[in-house]
């Protein structure tokens, strides 16, 4: 990924950096010059630039990961490949499975659930399968769960703890919406305890590890709790063994709770660097939010709007987030705004514009993160304002199908991440899986980016796809961009971190529909290979 | 079961403000659930024990911060011998949503809900390209318009469209009533019943009795009207009016307010009645 010396065939390492690159013989007056060992493991590979996800949430990671998963799709997990399961059938086959499995005074989790596949679920069916332990089975889409009567008895939801409410069923053992609300209440202390809480981060560090990640982003820390998470990552992610460094970029909202004045949020955030260690990095960076969840339909769309004429939301009132970015631009930080739909992005693109009027910056790396509806028109201003796009374009593969049919129609849905516009206009451009949400694949991420194959087998806008380069610079030099790195990882040079990634083929020959499938058989981190059975 | 009333508006609308006079007028033990303390302003003196997230003060009302989790705070008054909660909607919420919510959390029962209306910034906002959909919903989810900043500017005649209820809450001193506030029937759950509801029109504006009788015949899905008006001569006419039958007559002086009741599924225009009239 770097231009001027697009491929070499041998890297000289000292220590956590690169001395040089190019052939064993261009190399020869450092070698001359310097004992060295030279390391052929890796002959057989290609290695690229460390991967990098510029936008994920260990936090969420951490709570999901401990939970067993039965999901109707295949799931390719460090611990093992999660089969997929398609019958009900197959279902209270795996149920019964995992009761086996797992020590007798646990509760079983299960994550995954989904009645196009796995049939009507209630109480008495998990009940029939599993009586003796408490169970609790989460839908897919996490708004819904259903418990067996272990579990109700286990967290006292009785039905005069609970009386005839809507949105739980306790003959069904049914909660959703509202009513998940409350189950999720009672289940906090149990899902939310330290030492599951510290499992899930480990699981998540071998997640990051298999997808061949050197760095990643936690782009809302502080999304639960700020101490709770910043504890936890010290414990898990700062270790020798981890194979990958976590930049943090701090939650505006959760820093102004309490009262606080955005000149004591900004206070705040200002002396976050202080805490920064060898892995874990907080810098100039802020994280604010405009409009709504993507999987929700809850993105502010511009006209014609929602097929079925519902409306999206705002989760920061717009003139709120003028202020907010307003404090973070005027010193200086690099602002990251979540945006879902082209309302969205319309919104940010106004404030950004007034903030450029009010005081023009240069390189300010305000950047759209998500970016799942735009429109063309939209791409020239974020290029004339000098923003930078990070998309999660899994939206594309997963949800262009479902929201042609039943969300915003054809010509909007296939046009999601519209990301060869932003390369064909120069925008700085990078991808990201915002874990949960997607897979934390970088090359699965660029395999969507570059075939724009939706779960239904069809290609959406064949215009936006990008070159197998464009992904690849996308989830390398294209990241360090955005979050603000690229001096020190994103490329393989002199002078940068020794961060690669070790794959089993050619990402920039292999055929793209096979981007996907090529092997991620270890990383290096700082010089140390962490390889990857 | 604790009734709870949702206060909601868009961002400036006066919510904070409103809660804070709540505060200090009420005599009943109430927990206020907001978006945050910092803004309230509560006198120090008034404030008997608070942490991060809860504040008791030393009228028997407890303030908790939502931060994200409304069920955590309902939770946390759960069994408290508070008699009614209040929930501060955020300024982007749907206060149906918010209240929906708090309704159906165990332990607490439906009050009504209040959206307030800044009468100075509500055009503007109604035609904001990124919030006119937002306010628009807020208002229609209303039972009780809360209108503010009165003593700047006149309500705008667009508030009447939704046909609700208004409260002017300038020289208001006590807030019983806004407790006993109760939801109205939600069309779409009683779809299969036939459902009235009530437009007024309040303004003090002068209308010809020819007028009003043409506004009528060209809204049939008005099945009754009443009230009193004033011409452009300054003479009163009283308005009955039940189906097809009509009856304007000389009235004692009275001030202008006219009702109109329709089908729920329905609306009326009454810009096309304003219009014209002076």
């Amino acid at each position: 990924m770097n231009p001027s010396l697009p491929r070499a065939e041998a890297v000289a390492v000292r220590d956590d950096r690169i001395v040089e690159v190019g052939t064993l013989d261009s190399l020869r007056p450092w070698l001359d010059a310097h004992e060295y060992r030279i390391d052929d493991r890796f002959a057989d590979c290609v290695l690229t630039p460390g991967f990098i996800d510029p936008h994920l949430h260990p936090s969420m990671a951490a709570v999901l990961l401990p939970m067993h998963f039965v999901t109707a799709m295949e799931w390719k997990l460090p611990w093992g490949r999660v089969a997929p399961t398609t019958t009900p059938t197959a279902f209270d086959q795996r149920l019964s499975e995992l009761d086996a499995e797992i020590a007798p005074n646990e509760t079983l989790y299960v994550w995954g659930y989904h009645q196009l596949w796995h049939g009507p679920m209630h109480r008495a069916r998990i009940d029939s399968i599993v009586a003796n332990r408490p169970v609790v089975v989460w839908h897919r889409s996490f708004h819904e769960l259903y418990m067996n009567a272990k579990a109700l008895t286990w967290l006292g939801i009785t039905e005069s703890a609970v009386g005839n409410r809507q949105q739980i069923d306790l003959i069904k053992g049914h909660f959703y919406e509202n009513g998940l609300g409350y189950a999720i209440n009672q289940l906090n202390p149990h899902i939310l305890s330290p030492e599951r809480y510290a499992d899930g981060l480990e699981r998540l560090k071998q997640v990051v590890h298999a997808g061949g990640h050197t760095t990643i982003a936690d782009m809302a820390t502080g999304l639960f709790d700020f101490d709770r998470e910043w504890q936890a990552m010290k414990d898990v992610l700062d270790t020798d063994d981890t194979p990958f460094r976590t930049e943090l970029i701090v939650h505006a909202t959760r820093l102004r709770q309490g009262g606080k004045t955005d000149a004591e949020a900004l206070a705040l955030a200002d002396a976050l660097v202080e805490r920064n260690t060898h892995r874990l990095r907080f810098d100039k960076r802020i994280k604010l939010f405009a409009d709504g969840a993507f999987f929700s339909l809850l993105a502010q769309v511009g006209e014609p709007g929602y097929i079925d004429g519902h409306r999206g939301e705002w989760l920061t009132p717009p003139e709120l987030l003028h202020d907010m970015a307003r404090t973070y631009w005027n010193a200086g930080y690099r602002i990251h705004l979540h945006v879902t739909g082209d309302l969205g992005v319309e919104l940010g693109l106004d404030v950004l514009q007034r903030l450029q009027f009010e005081r023009p910056r240069f390189n300010h790396g305000f950047t759209f993160e998500h970016f799942g509806f735009s429109t063309p028109e939209q791409i020239k201003r974020i290029r004339a304002l000098g923003a930078n796009v990070s998309a999660n374009v899994y939206y594309l593969h997963e949800l262009s199908d479902i929201y042609a049919l039943e969300g915003i129609g054809y010509e909007r849905a296939s046009q999601m991440a519209r990301l060869g516009s932003c390369f064909r206009e120069g925008i700085m451009t990078t991808l990201h899986s915002d874990f949960t949400m997607a897979p934390a694949e970088p090359l699965n991420s660029a395999w969507v980016a570059v075939n724009r194959i939706n779960c239904e087998g069809h290609q959406m806008a064949a215009t936006e796809c990008l070159t197998s380069e464009q992904a690849l610079a996308a989830i390398t030099i294209n990241a360090a961009h955005v979050i603000g790195r690229a001096d020190d990882i994103g490329s393989i040079r002199a002078g940068k971190k020794a961060d690669f990634t070790v794959l089993g083929a050619d990402p920039l020959t292999c055929d793209p529909l096979e981007l996907k499938d090529i092997p991620v058989q270890g990383t290096v981190f700082e010089g140390n290979v962490f390889p990857l059975s | 079961m604790i009734p709870v009333t949702v206060i909601g508006g868009y961002l400036g609308a006066g919510k904070t403000t409103l809660i804070n006079r709540i505060l200090s007028a009420t005599t009943t033990p109430l927990a206020v659930l907001v978006n945050d303390f910092g803004a309230l302003g509560i006198d120090a003196e008034l404030i008997d024990r608070a942490n991060a997230s809860v504040m008791e003060l030393t009228n028997g009302c407890v303030c908790c911060t939502i931060q994200d989790d409304l069920g955590g705070a309902l939770e946390s008054i759960r069994g408290s011998d508070v008699h009614h909660v209040i929930i501060e909607a955020s300024g982007v919420a749907l206060p149906k949503k918010v209240a929906q919510y708090g309704h159906t959390w165990p332990g607490y029962c439906p009050g009504g809900v209040a959206v307030l209306v800044d009468v100075v910034h509500i055009q503007r906002l109604r035609r904001d390209k990124f919030v006119k959909h937002l306010v628009d919903q807020q208002l229609q989810q209303a039972d009780l318009l809360l209108l503010s900043k009165t003593d700047l500017a006149d309500p705008p005649a667009e508030i009447t469209r939704y046909g609700k209820r208004t409260v002017d809450l300038q020289n208001v001193t006590e807030f019983d009533w806004l407790l006993q506030l109760k939801p109205s029937p939600n069309p779409e759950q009683i779809a299969d019943h036939v459902h009235f509801i009530a437009t007024e029109l309040t303004e003090k504006i002068s209308l010809e009795p020819v007028e009003v009788r043409r506004f009528l015949e060209q809204n049939p899905q008005i099945r009754r009207a009443k009230g009193w008006f004033r011409d452009g001569n300054g003479d009163q006419w009283h308005l009955q009016a039940v189906a097809d039958t009509c009856a304007i007559e000389p009235s004692v002086a009275r001030p202008t307010s006219l009702v109109f009741i329709h089908l729920a599924d329905t609306q009326i225009d009454l810009e096309c009645l304003v219009k014209g009239a002076h």
